[in-house]
């Protein structure tokens, strides 16, 4: 059985590894000397033909089989399953908060150990606390013990992350919500993209763009021209590669505060937060409530800059480049029918840089995107 | 002298290599074209969560 998938995009192929998750782009002709090293072909031999029919220099041919060998063999190696025991830890008996929340007719009873982890993650869901003692269909208990993070669920301990895995904790229970939301398990979602998804009740678009880059700026302008935010940050697609509706707060930096609040007053009362380990200071933006949270086929990626200097373009991208740019920036499914799923689906998918400071061109070219056939 | 500068430049190599490695790319390029390997996050959840330094003996 094979432990990799391959597809011909364009003129490269596309490679996943089963033991590592880990992705590949490469050229046919590289390609085609791995498949003669799979073959148990002597490196020798695979020299040879590879300086014979490309009409390298023995030494390049060296190199470059020797180089492949050495990837592949790494990729394909065997993972040697550290089987950990899991320690029990003893639920607190009381904690620091409570809160529930509602989304999607879901009620969400979250205890916090302590303010630290109430800071992590209650600004960005405070917009959806609801006072009143409803009976909660989940009660999730999130605490620190022992320099560990534990997620307990319903009674029963989910998981247990070091003190240096927040990150990993945080998306945990982003994920234990969903899940819980949707109705759904983790094998259910072929990836959680780190972009930001636009759209009308029929279809999406998504913003990528590294972190500064003013994708949550965008959003919020879509917002304010009538169009919905699917989902910021933090945007879970489903095994139709369709985008699911998650209600995180939009964050917004300080330099986009004093432009943004003209259109979002509530801005300028908003509790502001330090993000210290990425030197920005935030706040938090309500999206607003979706009446039509079904799932929203994904029209576009655009790549979206704002840029001072120039007024709007939008131009069509290398799918190769957009692929790169979103799979080290996102949570991808390690199931093989998922890994598959999401390389085909992303082929499909016209990608574009939107670079813009004129801001009506920006979105009219994002309605456009989205009403297109 | 000479040995140094080798030794500062092979450093350099590394960190760019490193660098490269913890933004999730790795890019190798040969005589017959490039390979790019690209691996995805480990957490699910997006980077926009404030924090607070710990001030319990805890951490």
């Amino acid at each position: 059985m094979l432990n990799y998938l391959v597809k011909t995009i364009g003129n490269k192929k596309w490679l996943w590894f089963k033991n590592t998750n880990n992705y590949l782009q490469l050229d046919e002709a590289l390609f085609q000397v791995f498949e003669k090293l799979e073959q148990q072909i002597s490196i020798d031999e695979v020299v040879n033909w590879c300086a014979q029919i490309y009409n390298l220099r023995e030494t390049d041919a060296r190199k470059t089989v020797l180089k492949i060998d050495a990837l592949f063999s790494e990729q394909l190696k065997e993972k040697t399953q550290i089987k950990k025991e899991e320690f029990v830890y003893k639920v607190p008996d009381s904690f620091f908060s409570s809160k529930n929340y509602l989304f999607n007719d879901f009620v969400f009873h979250i205890e916090y150990g302590d303010a630290q982890i109430e800071t992590m993650l209650h600004p960005l869901f405070a917009h959806l606390e609801i006072l009143d003692n409803e009976s909660a269909n989940q009660n999730l208990k999130l605490f620190f013990q022992d320099k560990t993070f534990v997620l307990n669920i319903d009674g029963k301990q989910i998981g247990i992350w070091p003190k240096n895995e927040d990150h990993i904790f945080k998306g945990q229970v982003f994920m234990a919500l969903l899940n819980a939301t949707y109705s759904k398990t983790e094998k259910d979602w072929v990836s959680v993209l780190h972009a930001s998804a636009i759209g009308n009740d029929k279809s999406s678009v998504l913003f990528l763009g590294d972190s500064g880059n003013g994708k949550s700026t965008a959003s919020a302008l879509a917002l304010a021209s009538g169009l919905q935010l699917i989902a910021d940050d933090f945007v879970p697609i489903d095994t139709n590669g369709q985008v699911l509706a998650f209600p995180a707060a939009i964050s917004v930096k300080k330099q986009a505060l004093e432009f943004l609040s003209l259109r979002f007053p509530e801005l300028l009362k908003a509790k502001e937060y330090e993000l210290k380990a990425m030197n920005k200071t935030v706040r938090y933006l309500a999206p607003q409530r979706l009446k039509n949270n079904s799932g929203r086929p994904v029209k576009a990626l655009v790549c979206i800059q704002y840029t001072q200097d120039v007024d709007f373009e939008l131009e069509a991208i290398d799918i190769h480049l957009a692929f790169q740019h979103l799979v080290v920036d996102s949570w991808l499914s390690p199931e093989e029918k998922n890994a598959s799923f999401f390389m085909d689906w992303m082929a499909e998918l016209p990608a574009y840089r939107l670079r813009y400071s004129n801001n009506e061109k920006m979105i009219a070219a994002i309605k456009k995107l989205l009403n297109d056939q | 002298m000479k040995n140094k500068n080798i030794k500062t430049a092979k450093n350099k190599e590394i960190t760019r290599k490193e660098a490269l490695k913890k933004m999730g790319t790795y890019a190798a390029f040969t005589a017959l074209g490039t390979m790019v390997l690209l691996s995805p996050k480990a957490a699910q959840a997006g980077s926009t969560a404030p924090e607070q330094p710990r001030r319990s003996s805890n951490w």
